[in-house]
């Protein structure tokens, strides 16, 4: 996959997610302006970032998102429920589509148009929003561009007569031409401008002129950066494309485009609405320029139709304005100036129109001469920092986001390091007892202490990469607990508390699973409606309190509600009808043995299945699921009171230390944190009481097995030579239970695998693992066995 | 450097930023009768037009780059 | 003499792309966050030909970067463009008040990018 992409994708997911986040802060406080500039600003990068790849579905989705969400943030839409749930709703279509491109091996995104109708569908619910929003508010428009003075005959009579021919030819023949005039501001060169370099783009023009706006002043007092030039040209380039060009000072350029010397039509005069202040300064441009035309004292051979031209333009203006011109006397000024050769009735009538209108014009509009070079200067408006973000999200600046792929790899070399390292003390039994070299041997075992310290101070680093806060698993429960709260119809405020809480990679991923699981049983069946709560007592909203923190070397979870709690004689009833217990048991389980049956495989509280948390899967799965990565789980209850899961789990299951036995001749390993110790017991202390093995330890009775019955051999267990067992006392339930075996050998470290093909079905073992000497060994788990 | 000061001449290669403006303007008001050679030039910026049509200076040499030198010409001589 | 760009924008795929384009178009790439990395970037002697900064960003967005730029003394007159999207017309607006010479909207394909920036800047 292309670096670019890979990038898109890992950044879309980070910032999806906490669009996610921020989506649901702002359903509680739907005034925080901050949090809502962020998530605008979250939904504007990653639309912009959509927007480098040819993703057009994506785009379109996040392109409606990001208009509603700047509706909302100007508050021209409140955030409301339904603004989450099309926001919530587009999320997820995006994250969809990034999951799709992520798992795409290509390296182009691939072609998602058969998402096309979703998408639409998508952005039309987002814009749905939007247009309500609208019909009751008027929305701010965008600013028009600067007005351009309407065409006009510009004075190309102050240009020498050879260009003045030139043109005119030119223009007759239909040439585009273009008067500009760029005076660019007089603080431009402090904004990054370059004016001069803006008007060598231009090609080269028919005409032009260089001049100041001013008279420069001495040198000495000159200042060098202050702009005060203007430039001038007449072109041969379209008016639209000059636009274009000055498109971030449109009101520092007039540009013109030329017509010939020739009569035009003039618009039919129209009662127009009165003029705003675009029009009123367009057309006091346009009455300067015709004023400037009428000033000329030349007499060129074309003067009658530069007459008429003046006429029509100024009828045309004052239209323009809605300011009805007496049409006979135009007429009249028109046809003496005709007579006359001389501009003068013109100016004359164009004098007594401007003194009876100027009570009728807008006041606002800026004297023409100065509408360029005086525009107003805008207060400097303070922005506030509205994106700010809390300091810990700057910590992404200092961290180093790293393939999952690469840590593994790292984790498996260390691993096999580790295993490695374990062959030097065979090497140093070898070299003493094969090859007599006691004095090779004494230094490898040194050289192994070396080693061995650095490789577990490796490992010890690895395991720190690994560490993910628990935060991971947890962040998608603001939104489950949310949409499966209302699909239930029930108030539920979900806590979170010690997310940042670390522990290794595998296990906080082993939790994923159950954690949900115990989750929608705990909103289905242990949280209840408002409607019973408040009849109960109890506030509407339930409460859901997942939290998170480190005891030791266990990382403990903890899932608790308010709800109604787990009634013990209901699941002993349950447990009976099912056949789980018998009679006996029914009288004799105290309240927590019954709530503890749920964990039996089979059992499930629901009166009926939920599409939620029923489908047979019961709470032994969550057990297994936990158990399979070394973790417990406990759970209390108080009868309408709530429920309080607790899983404790081991921070790190990447290395295990085992014990190595022996067993029919066979070495096996056993996890060292089942083990309690290891003992030797002479064959006369073991008893059969109740056709049990025992013995006491300690003056204790402890029950024994002996692994090859485990096994399932027929072997009987080797005594040493003074006719002891080895015995390896294991706590899995309450109490200590003895395993007989043939021998206890040494600890050592291991990378646990787990068992794949054929063996993956056995059940009693934990896995594999290669031993240093290259044998494979087959570590057992003492919980599945007994 | 876009600027190399001989005696009585600027000798302008290659670009002449807004920067240089200021150098051309002090250097200009300490040589009224000084030159500026412009065959190298390149470009200019506007800072300095500003500058050298304020100082009107004699222009030893104009730019061997005929855009800049049009634009030049025409604002040095109207 | 290659010209160097500054780049600020707090996307990180935004920074990769603008920065593929503009070096395969042989410029000189520099990057930063947002305002504050930018503002401290500036400060540590970097001095671009050009800056492109995007708007919105977290701790000092485009707007505040702008303004905070152009007091520096090295940056009176360097050219700033502005990366914005179609519909940030006030922002845009704004940012040119401030000391912006233009704008780009995003997307920006490779070529525009280098078009404009050679349209600001002399020499590019």
């Amino acid at each position: 996959m292309n670096p670019l992409l890979d990038q898109f994708i890992t950044e879309g997911r980070d910032i999806l997610q906490t669009i996610g986040e921020r989506l649901l802060q702002l359903e509680d406080t739907p005034d925080d302006s901050a949090l809502m500039g962020e998530l605008f600003r979250l939904v504007h990068t990653l639309k912009g970032n959509s927007g480098l790849f040819d993703l057009p579905e994506m785009t379109r989705v996040l392109h409606a998102a990001e208009d509603l969400m700047d509706a909302v943030r100007d508050g021209r839409r409140p955030f409301d429920r339904p603004v989450a749930d099309r926001l919530l709703e587009a999320m997820d279509f995006v994250l969809a589509l990034i999951d799709e491109i992520g798992d795409s091996a290509e390296s182009a995104p691939p072609n998602t148009a058969r998402h096309a109708n979703d998408a639409l569908e998508l952005a039309n619910a987002l814009r749905s929003l939007l247009a309500a929003a609208q019909a009751t508010t008027p929305t701010a428009t965008e600013t028009e561009p600067a007005p351009s003075p309407t065409p006009a005959a510009i004075p190309f009579e102050s240009l020498p007569s050879r260009i003045q021919q030139e043109l005119a030819q030119r223009l007759e023949a239909g040439e585009p031409l273009c008067w500009l005039t760029y005076e660019p501001e007089e603080e431009c060169f402090f904004k990054g401008e370059d004016p001069f370099h803006q008007v060598l783009q231009l090609g080269e023009p028919y005409w032009r002129r260089v001049s100041s706006r001013e008279d420069w002043a001495p040198l000495d007092e000159l200042d060098a950066y202050r702009c005060i030039l203007r430039f001038e040209a007449i072109l041969n380039t379209p008016a639209e494309a000059l636009h274009e060009h000055f498109r971030y000072i449109p009101e520092q350029v007039q540009i013109v485009p030329l017509q010939p010397p020739a009569p035009s039509i003039a618009p039919a005069p129209s009662s127009e609405p009165p003029p705003d202040a675009e029009t009123a300064w367009s057309f006091n441009v346009v009455l300067e320029a015709q004023r400037e035309i009428l000033g000329l004292t030349d007499n060129p051979p074309w003067l009658s139709g530069r007459l008429r031209a003046v006429a029509t333009t100024l009828e045309a203006a004052f239209a323009s304005i809605g300011q009805a011109v007496d049409r006979d006397a135009l007429q009249q000024a028109l046809h003496s100036a005709d007579a006359s050769q001389s501009s003068q009735p013109l100016l004359h009538w164009l004098d007594e129109q401007q003194r009876l209108g100027d009570t009728q014009l807008p006041a606002a509009a800026p004297p023409p001469t100065t509408a360029t070079a005086a525009r107003p200067e805008a207060p400097e408006a303070e922005e506030p920092i509205k994106f700010g973000r809390r300091a810990e999200d700057r910590l992404a600046g200092h961290t180093l986001k790293v393939d999952q792929v690469k840590i593994d790899r790292l984790m498996n070399l260390i691993g096999e390091m580790v295993v490695t390292k374990n062959a030097l003390p065979y090497l140093a039994n070898r070299a003493e007892e094969v090859f007599g070299t006691r004095e090779l041997a004494r230094e490898i075992k040194a050289q192994y202490g070396i080693i061995n310290r650095i490789a577990e101070e490796m490992q010890d680093a690895i395991m720190q990469i690994r560490m993910m806060p628990v935060s991971f698993v947890l962040q998608r429960f603001p939104r489950l607990v949310r949409d499966t709260a209302r699909r239930l119809g029930k108030e539920v405020r979900l806590v979170m508390e010690g997310e940042s809480t670390e522990a290794d990679k595998n296990i906080i991923e082993a939790l994923a699973d159950p954690l949900v699981h115990i989750v929608r049983n705990s909103l289905d069946h242990g949280l209840e409606s408002p409607a019973e709560r408040r009849a109960s007592g109890k506030p509407s909203e339930g409460r859901l309190t997942i939290s998170a923190r480190q005891e030791s070397d266990r990382v403990v979870i903890e899932i608790s509600d308010d709800g109604r709690g787990i009634d013990p004689e209901r699941i002993r009833r349950k447990a009976y009808e099912r056949g789980l217990i018998g009679e006996p048991e029914l009288e004799r389980l105290t309240d927590q043995e019954a709530i503890n049956l749920v964990f039996a495989a089979g059992f499930s509280t629901a009166e009926q299945v939920s599409d939620l948390s029923g489908r047979g899967v019961g709470m032994d799965v969550v057990r297994n699921a936990i158990a399979c990565v070394n973790g417990t789980v406990e759970l209390h209850s108080q009868l309408g009171q709530g429920t309080r899961l607790q899983l404790s789990l081991p921070l790190s299951m990447a290395v295990t230390n085992v014990m190595i036995i022996e067993s029919a001749g066979q070495r096996f390993g056993v996890p060292m944190d089942t083990v309690a110790e290891t003992v030797r017991v002479a064959r006369n202390d073991i008893r059969t009481i109740k056709r049990r093995l025992t013995t006491v330890l300690r003056g204790r009775l402890v029950p024994l097995v002996t692994l090859n019955d485990l096994l399932g051999l027929t072997i009987e267990q080797a005594p040493n030579g003074d006719d002891e067992f080895a015995v390896l006392v294991v706590r899995i339930g309450p109490d200590p239970l003895g395993i007989i075996v043939d021998d206890c050998r040494e600890t050592i470290d291991i990378i646990l695998k787990p068992l794949t093909g054929i063996l993956a079905g056995l059940g009693g073992y934990a896995g594999s693992a290669l031993l240093g000497d290259g044998s494979v060994l087959l570590v057992l788990n003492p919980r599945e066995l007994l | 450097m876009a600027l190399a000061f001989k005696k009585v001449t600027v000798v302008v290669s290659e670009q002449m930023t807004v920067e240089d403006a200021e150098v051309l303007l002090d250097w200009l008001i300490k040589h009224p009768r000084g030159r500026i050679n412009l065959s190298a030039c390149t470009h200019l910026h506007a800072a300095n037009l500003q500058v050298l049509m304020a100082a009107r200076p004699r222009i030893s040499a104009w730019p061997r780059h005929a855009p800049l030198a049009a634009w030049i010409k025409a604002a040095l001589t109207p | 003499m290659s010209k160097t760009i500054l780049v600020v924008d707090d996307s990180a795929t935004m920074v990769m792309s603008l920065k593929a384009s503009l070096e395969i178009a042989g410029f000189t790439v520099e990057t930063a966050g947002d305002g504050v990395q930018a503002i401290s970037k500036l400060k540590s002697g970097i001095k671009p030909d050009l800056i492109l900064t995007d708007i919105n960003m977290p701790n000092m967005g485009g707007i505040d970067f702008i303004r905070n730029a152009r007091a520096l003394p090295g940056m009176r007159f360097t050219p700033i463009l502005a990366l914005t999207t179609e519909s940030q017309q006030a922002k845009r607006d704004e940012a040119k008040k401030l000391g912006a010479t233009g704008w780009l909207v995003k997307p920006v394909g490779g070529a525009d990018l280098i078009k404009v920036i050679k349209q600001v800047l002399p020499g590019a």
